[in-house]
C-alpha cells in the first residue's frame, strides 16, 4: 500500500498557521501590545482608534480560529485513513512549516509591503520586522527538514 | 425575593445595553462610523489576504502540488 504523507503534512501546516497566528495575536497584539492590526494608520493613544483596532484584531483572531479548525478537521480525516502514517515527526514538521509560512506571509504583506502595522509600532519598520521574517524562514526550514527526513524513512521501508 | 428576581430579569437587557460600549455612546458612534466607513472593504481585504494565501498553500500541499513526485 502506498503511503500518503501529504494529508498529515497539510493538516499540520494548517494547524501551524492557525496556532502561529494565535501566538502573534495573543502575544504581540494583546499581552505585549506592541502593535495591532491597523496600528500604523491609527495611533493607539486615542480611545476610538484602540476600539477600532480591537474590532480588526477580533477579525484577525476569527480567521486564525477558522484556520485552526480547518487544520483539526483535516487531522481528523487523515487519522481515519489507513494509508496515512500516524507520525509525530511529520505532524511537528507540518506545524513548524505552517507557523513559518504564516510569519513570512503575514510579515511580508502586513509589515513590509502594506505597512499597516509593524512588530514594534513605535519604531515603525525596524530590525524586529526582519527578525520576524527571519524567524518565519527558520521555522519553514526546520519544518521542511523534518518532513523530508520522515519521507526518506518511509521510502527506505 | 421573588420580586427582586423579577426586577433583575426585567432589568437584565437594560444593564447589558449599558455594558455594551459599542452600542449607545459618542465613542460607539465614532467607532461604528470609522469601521463601516469608506475603508471597510479595503481593511477587510487586507485582513483576509494573508489567510487566503495560507489556505492556498495548504491546498497545494494537500494535493501534492508542492512536493516532488
Amino acid at each position: 500500500m502506498a503511503i500518503d504523507t501529504k494529508r498529515l503534512t497539510a493538516a499540520g501546516t494548517a494547524l501551524g498557521m492557525g496556532l502561529g497566528g494565535f501566538v502573534d495575536g495573543i502575544l504581540f497584539h494583546q499581552i505585549l501590545q506592541l502593535h495591532s492590526m491597523l496600528s500604523a494608520r491609527l495611533p493607539q493613544n486615542v480611545l476610538i482608534n484602540v476600539k477600532i483596532s480591537m474590532i480588526w484584531d477580533g477579525l484577525f483572531h476569527a480567521f486564525t480560529w477558522i484556520m485552526t479548525v480547518v487544520g483539526l478537521a483535516m487531522l481528523w480525516h487523515a487519522g481515519k485513513r489507513n494509508d496515512v502514517p500516524w507520525n509525530g515527526k511529520l505532524l511537528w514538521g507540518g506545524l513548524l512549516l505552517g507557523w513559518g509560512i504564516f510569519n513570512l506571509v503575514e510579515g511580508l504583506i502586513d509589515h513590509n509591503l502594506l505597512g499597516i502595522h509593524h512588530v514594534v509600532e513605535q519604531l515603525g519598520l525596524s530590525v524586529y520586522d526582519y527578525l520576524f521574517l527571519g524567524c518565519g524562514g527558520a521555522l519553514i526550514t526546520a519544518g521542511i527538514l523534518m518532513i523530508r527526513r520522515v519521507k526518506q524513512e518511509y521510502r527506505r521501508k | 425575593m421573588k420580586n427582586t428576581i423579577f426586577l433583575l430579569v426585567l432589568l437584565a437587557p437594560v444593564l447589558a445595553a449599558h455594558a455594551c460600549t459599542l452600542c449607545n455612546s459618542k465613542t460607539a458612534t465614532a467607532v461604528r462610523a470609522a469601521v463601516f466607513g469608506t475603508d471597510l472593504w479595503i481593511n477587510l481585504a487586507i485582513t483576509i489576504l494573508p489567510f487566503a494565501i495560507c489556505f492556498l498553500v495548504v491546498y497545494f500541499i494537500y494535493h501534492g502540488s508542492l512536493t516532488r513526485k
